[in-house]
């Protein structure tokens, strides 16, 4: 267990310890900021990629504990987002086999997903707003798992080509053409859906 | 896929990752080529699509420290409660873990955050206020060994092992010290107990 090989590296690398470590909660700190700093990316991309809320929650958890235990994992210098996105991947894919493995019936990944349009405005703007991002949820989930999870740490986390590549396991042209699939599905629908609201009126 | 060389980068300009002469420099070439300012118009849409959908998602489950966190605050508060007696601190620190652990007092990541709560009652109450807050000693400490023979009985804690004895004097018998420790195991058991219920 790296964190107990060296229980300040975790605090050092969320950067709360400054020149002196100090004993005790002080990798509570790191551990509380990084989760407060990228526990908000990390539930949404496990969201997205499980469709479950709740499963997306414990997955969070999930997530972040194996980084305060994989801590060893990380490579000095790295980026830690990416890490945390890679880690996140794994679990998400364990959580899914779990859940075929228990043979439950697996909703679409949008029916768990409700939004609420942030801003103020018009009702009409406000049911555009909400339906469009239904709509969005509706075309991620039309994409495969892998094409989803590319497209969504692309244009959702902002993640390089070359980090998406090294987290998925991927080449990085395979990320490219994937992500530019996932792209052009993505547009497809909202293509269709502006053309079926018209200058601004609801299907 | 598009023809330009510069199309990752302007993509990168509409991601908002580029600034300074960089971005000024991708601007104007935005204006000479077709194919970039396409790339860039389109994937400006689709980011103001996700940041609106980012800023609509519920915020993440309050974060559940993991077991190793835990045990290292009980340790280092162990530790410094026994000033020179590392050794001791860490065996009274793992058995209490241990006491804990064998509670359900630690956690496995819980289904949701009301039940992560109340499945790591004890230890999260550790950690709220304090290492080894909930060892603090319900009695005036003495240095009489039959105490130790009392565990279950416990009005002692594994804070109060470092403390000085009624009279002043520090206790310097190690079995003793070890036997207080094993207290204090008891102690959190029936801290968590209570908690739990």
């Amino acid at each position: 267990m790296a964190a107990l090989r060296d229980p300040f590296s975790f605090a050092r690398l969320a950067g709360v310890v400054d020149a002196e470590p100090r004993p005790a909660s002080v990798d509570h700190q790191a551990l509380t900021r990084l989760y407060e700093d990228h526990g908000g990316k990390i539930h949404r991309f496990l969201r997205d990629l499980l469709g479950d809320g709740a499963l997306a929650a414990d997955a969070t958890q999930e997530t972040f504990v194996r980084a305060y235990r994989q801590l060893g994992t990380f490579r000095e210098g790295g980026a830690i987002v990416p890490w945390l996105f890679g880690i996140a991947r794994n679990v998400s894919l364990e959580v899914r086999r779990a859940r075929s493995r228990a043979a439950r019936v697996i909703a679409p990944p949008s029916g768990d997903l409700p939004h609420d349009p942030p801003g103020p405005g018009s009702p009409e703007t406000e049911l555009l707003s909400r339906e469009a991002l239904r709509v969005v949820d509706g075309a991620l989930a039309g994409l495969s798992e892998d094409r989803r999870a590319m497209l969504l740490l692309r244009l959702d986390h902002g993640l390089a080509y070359e980090e998406i590549a090294s987290l998925m396991g991927f080449s990085l042209a395979k990320v490219k053409v994937e992500i530019f699939r996932a792209r052009e599905a993505l547009r497809s629908v909202m293509s269709a859906y502006e053309a079926g609201t018209g200058e601004g009126g609801v299907r | 896929m598009r023809s330009c060389p510069w199309v990752e980068s302007v993509e990168e300009l509409a991601l908002g990752k580029v600034g300074g002469s960089s971005a000024e420099a991708l601007r104007s070439h935005l204006g000479e080529c077709d194919a970039c300012a396409l790339a860039f118009v389109e994937l400006e849409e689709e980011r103001a699509l996700f940041v609106r959908r980012a800023a609509s998602a519920p915020p993440p489950p309050p974060l559940v420290l993991p077991v190793e966190a835990r045990a290292i605050d009980v340790l280092g508060a162990a530790r410094r409660a026994m000033g020179g007696h590392s050794t001791l601190a860490a065996a009274a620190a793992i058995l209490a873990f241990v006491g804990a652990t064998r509670l359900g007092a630690t956690s496995r990541i819980a289904s949701s955050p009301t039940s992560t709560d109340a499945a790591t009652g004890s230890a999260d109450a550790i950690a709220a206020d304090g290492p080894l807050a909930s060892f603090r000693p319900r009695e005036p400490l003495s240095c009489a060994k039959d105490e130790a023979s009392a565990a279950c009985a416990v009005s002692t804690s594994a804070l109060a092992i470092a403390e000085p004895n009624a009279d002043g004097a520090p206790c310097e018998s190690d079995d003793l010290l070890m036997s207080r420790a094993g207290a204090a195991t008891c102690e959190l058991a029936v801290t968590s107990s209570t908690s739990r219920q």
